[in-house]
């Protein structure tokens, strides 16, 4: 199933939340619509909205006519081979209709789905890290909110279970895949400034003789202290919300993938048993039989028969795609009343200290993202992040309200257990939420315990304790005001013939 | 650009909302709001704006009920008299679907003091709960619609065990209305004919063997002594009290307001009044009739808001078959459409049958008003359409309504609810392009993949389809691809 046509065009800009006349609408004159913006489309909006959705249908309605007549048709399409990528055979827009079709490709048998070559049943619970099969295509697990959204509950990944149990499991609801691509580059450039603080480090005290001690400090965000020793080794029993290893890893929950090739090529492999060519070469010269199986043949460690499953090709579209979709926006209430209170609740974002982590925004420096592939060695694909793919973009000041950061949430957040592939990082630690587009993903909290956004503010603990309490103590009125502004966290209104 | 202004205002005017909100409240809260309509309007233009406008209030009613809280809920609770005196059929469907789309909150009574937060597998009848809406499992292919496989109920567990759970994916609800109504036709005139035959039998003093054929489906037989007793034993596909049962994998209910009863108690420990009031404490929990979960709220579902949310479902649109363009394709889809009937594939999957009266009702249990629909002016668009020359109105459901054995391959772990662990009812094709994955627990990803697990009753169809040469399979499921739901625009 598709998701998108190239730029499905929103009904607000980027710049919705500048300058918004304040107009009495909605709940002051009943009966006239609530309209975002105070005003409705124009024409020419509508046109463009309607021709996008009537767009994307009619080529749904062609690609599956085209795949009931020749069966893998679909297949074929969502096949991408680095090599051509790399021989400049396809554009960036081509490349976001390819990682398109990768996201709605339903995998099956023939495409190497699970580990034999038959339609089996799906599997909810994981076993350990070699996962399990939840479901058929990424869409499944992300549609709330519209395509490319967030799981319901139901969506939940139990992962590194027992392949039996849920008490044996940790959960996790699947987030929204929005404005990765700003996230991806923000986490890339945070990483290379750590580590050139770091190697600077090192040099002075290779110069001076004496240990020298830095803060780490990025983008405003304050990674604790390390200190650089003068026989080259470092100690970073200091540093705090990332691993020694100064890379910033802005995808999972817990903050384990450092970009996106690397967390489609984990979620395709644990919900689908999906294996990814670069990882299977991987396996070849380490071997790595807990997450891939112990098949006979390094090149289908699954024995399902099927190799390559996913293309390195297909990877790089997909997260060429992902890093191009739109970006959440804020829409804030139409009505005046709804609009002062929604003005209220944004400065209690900061007064309660929500800000503190969930930063409002962090400044982009490059506007360009090359992804770079893993085995052939070819120049990046370099991606123009305010240019290429789907509208609304935002602006390099990147307003994602979150610090990039791994913090302590107490023990009522914590997992059961650690996560089994990063013993590393404590059951009760978190990367912090990013909160653009929040209004459109609910459940919240990494299970999705939380129904609403006040029930997901209360289970805060350990670092976020404090402003949780301050959150709690708060007059009902003013902390309904913060739950306004908080909804204002959203989606740019769009069109869609549902598929 | 006129045109789009005149378009604009006669929407505006012709939303419900506006004659709701200048009256006074009365004994509720309740009010409707534009969030949800039957009506689709003739244009794309027209359509589009009409998404947006919804959408710009399901926005504006978040922040409502945000700076007020429970606003969004008792805006959604009108008492039963109010659904008749305030509200109209265009009203329940919106509030109806606000209620489907609706996060249940604990506050408002979300799961049970004796069931986890939540729970994937179910713990025997009680249920998980193991989604916060209805629209969580059912949005494929648009509102209502069908579940991933991701969004499968693992029924009747042991609450932690994947393995002791029967796995059922969600279906769409399209149609749903007129599933019913065929349903009750087809159970009245089945039980009429037995009770005919039985007083025949006792009046002539003579055995009757009845053949039970309704509307084309034959459900076997009854054999009848003089003196009226009833042998069973050669019924087929249907329970021994004759009612057909069109929805649930199994067939197991017959009414759309159990439908919503059950699935809000198992999925969300939202119990309604009269479910807690009136079931089995194993389904409900042990705690007093007026809380049996024991949550601390009583009247979670009040009675009128499961008649919004049976109304919503009833009034739901009916699928459309839309051939593909293109001459290639159409000689396909005219081809396959023989083959479904030559590999007999009908035989099952009835492509349509006969209906007589389009009105839903749905009877109030406790001395409220009735209400009732005429689908076929008040349902939403795309609705039924009469045959223009005959007026004949046929259900396109692609199903006998009948339970049929479809061999070991699909069978579950165990009988269900005195259903074999084989058996399942046919499942209407009618949308099946926009309801995937297929099958009970949702395991087949395309069509093909569901035909080819067919067994039992079906084993000769399915070898027959198995046995053709690629080429001649494409046919069937072009055909199969047309079956879909009609368009609709709408702002996700």
């Amino acid at each position: 199933m598709l998701q998108r046509l190239r730029r499905l065009r929103p009904l607000l800009g980027s710049a919705a939340l500048v300058a918004l006349p304040v107009l009495a609408t909605a709940a002051d004159s009943p009966g006239s619509t609530p309209w975002p913006t105070g005003a409705p489309p124009t024409d020419a909006q509508l046109a463009a909205l309607v021709d996008d959705a009537l767009g994307l249908l009619s080529l749904e309605r062609f690609e599956e006519f085209r795949e009931s007549k020749e069966k893998g048709e679909d297949s074929g399409h969502s096949t991408v081979f680095q090599e051509d990528i790399d021989a400049g055979r396809y554009n960036a827009d081509e490349l976001f209709a390819l990682g398109d079709a990768v996201f709605g490709h339903e995998f099956r048998a023939a495409d190497g789905y699970a580990d034999v070559q038959a339609v089996v049943p799906g599997r909810r619970i994981h076993d350990g890290s070699r996962g399990a099969l939840d479901t058929f295509s990424c869409a499944g697990c992300h549609s709330v909110g519209g395509p490319n959204g967030a799981g319901a509950a139901t969506q939940n990944a139990y992962l590194f279970g027992d392949g039996s149990h849920q008490s044996s499991t940790v959960i996790r609801n699947s987030p929204p895949v929005l404005g990765l691509g700003m996230v991806q580059a923000l986490a890339r450039e945070m990483s290379l400034d750590l580590q050139r603080a770091r190697d600077a480090a090192l040099d002075q005290a290779e110069a001076s003789g004496d240990s020298v001690l830095i803060q780490l400090r990025t983008k405003g965000v304050e990674f604790g202290t390390l200190t650089a020793r003068p026989n080259g080794s470092v100690d970073a029993s200091e540093v705090t919300g990332i691993d020694a290893d100064l890379i910033v890893k802005p995808f999972g929950w817990k903050g384990q993938f450092p970009d996106l090739r690397r967390a489609i090529e984990d979620a395709a492999r644990v919900h689908f048993g999906i294996q990814s060519g670069p990882q299977t070469e991987l396996h070849r010269d380490g071997p790595m039989p807990e997450l891939l199986g112990d098949g006979p043949d390094w090149w289908d460690p699954d024995a399902d028969g099927v190799q390559r499953e996913l293309e390195e090709g297909s990877l790089t579209a997909t997260a060429i795609y992902l890093a191009t979709l739109e970006v959440p926006t804020i829409v804030p209430p139409s009505s005046a009343a709804l609009r002062d209170r929604w003005a209220h609740g944004d400065a209690l974002f900061d007064e309660v200290g929500c800000a503190d982590c969930h930063t409002r925004s962090l400044g982009l420096v490059s506007t360009l993202w090359n992804e770079v592939p893993d085995t052939t060695g070819a120049a990046p694909f370099v991606v123009a992040l305010f240019h290429d793919g789907e509208e609304p973009k935002g602006t390099p000041k990147v307003n994602l309200f979150s610090d990039l950061k791994r913090h302590d949430m107490g023990p009522e957040l914590a997992d059961p257990h650690t996560d089994t592939d990063h013993p590393n990082i404590g059951a009760q630690t978190w990367l912090t939420r990013p909160l653009w587009g929040l209004a459109e993903s609910p459940p919240y909290l990494h299970d999705g315990r939380a129904a609403t956004i006040p029930d997901a503010i209360l289970a805060h603990g350990g670092e976020g304790e404090d402003s949780r309490d301050r959150f709690a103590a708060l007059p009902a009125s003013d902390q309904s005001d913060l739950h306004v502004f908080l909804l204002s966290l959203s989606r740019a209104p769009k069109l869609r013939a549902p598929l | 650009m006129r045109h789009l202004v005149l378009l604009l205002a006669a929407v505006t005017v012709g939303c419900a909302t506006d004659d709701a909100a200048d009256e006074p409240l009365q004994s509720s809260e309740a009010r409707s709001f534009p969030v949800f309509s039957p009506s689709r309007p003739d244009t794309s233009a027209a359509q589009g704006l009409q998404a947006l406008q919804q959408d710009a209030w399901r926005r504006e009613l978040r922040f409502m009920d945000a700076a007020d809280p429970g606003f969004a809920f008792r805006s959604v609770r009108p008492t039963y008299g109010e659904l008749e005196d305030r509200f109209s059929p265009e009203d329940w469907f919106s509030m109806g679907g606000q209620l489907f789309t609706m996060n249940f909150t604990e506050a408002q009574g979300f799961g049970g003091s004796d069931l986890p937060s939540m729970s994937r597998f179910h713990l025997g009848q009680r249920g998980g709960p193991d989604a916060r809406r209805c629209s969580a499992c059912h949005w494929r292919g648009g509102l209502a619609g069908a579940g991933d496989a991701a969004d499968n109920a693992f029924f009747r567990g042991d609450g932690e065990t994947e393995s002791t759970a029967l796995v059922r994916n969600p279906p769409p609800l399209f149609g749903a209305g007129w599933k019913q109504r065929l349903g009750e036709e087809m159970t009245a005139e089945l039980q009429f004919r037995r009770d005919d035959a039985i007083a025949f039998a006792r009046a002539r003093g003579e055995d009757v063997r009845l053949h039970l054929e309704v509307r084309g489906v034959s459900f076997g037989f009854l054999s009848i002594s003089r003196d009226g007793t009833v042998d069973d034993t050669d019924l087929e596909g249907i329970d021994a009290d004759l009612i057909v049962r069109p929805f649930g994998w199994k067939g197991a209910f017959a009414d759309l307001r159990d439908v919503v009863e059950d699935a809000s108690n198992v999925h969300h420990g939202m119990q309604s009044s009269w479910f807690a009031a009136n079931e089995d404490p194993a389904r409900v929990g042990e705690g007093p009739t007026n809380d049996p979960d024991q949550d601390g709220v009583e009247d979670e579902l009040s009675d009128a808001q499961v008649a919004l949310m049976t109304m919503f479902a009833a009034m739901q649109d009916v699928p459309v078959e839309l051939p593909p363009s293109g001459s290639g394709l159409l000689l396909l889809y005219a081809r396959g459409r023989q083959d479904f009937t030559t590999l007999g594939c009908a035989e099952c999957h009835v492509p349509s049958i006969e209906i007589e009266d389009a009105h839903y009702n749905l009877i109030s249990r406790t001395g409220g008003p009735d209400l009732s629909i005429n689908l076929l002016e008040a349902g939403a668009q795309p609705r039924l359409q009469p045959d223009v020359i005959t007026g004949e109105l046929r259900v396109p459901l692609y199903s006998d309504l009948k339970r049929h054995a479809m061999g070991d391959e699909l069978a579950e772990p165990r009988d269900d609810a005195g259903v074999a662990a084989d058996v399942f009812l046919t499942t209407p094709l009618w949308g099946i392009a926009r309801s995937r994955p297929y099958l009970h627990d949702g395991r087949a990803p395309t069509l093909e993949d569901a035909i080819v697990l067919h067994g039992g009753e079906a084993q000769a169809s399915r070898d027959a389809f198995v046995a053709l040469p690629e080429d001649d399979r494409a046919p069937l499921r072009v055909f199969l691809t047309s079956l879909t739901r009609g368009e609709r625009l709408a702002s996700p």
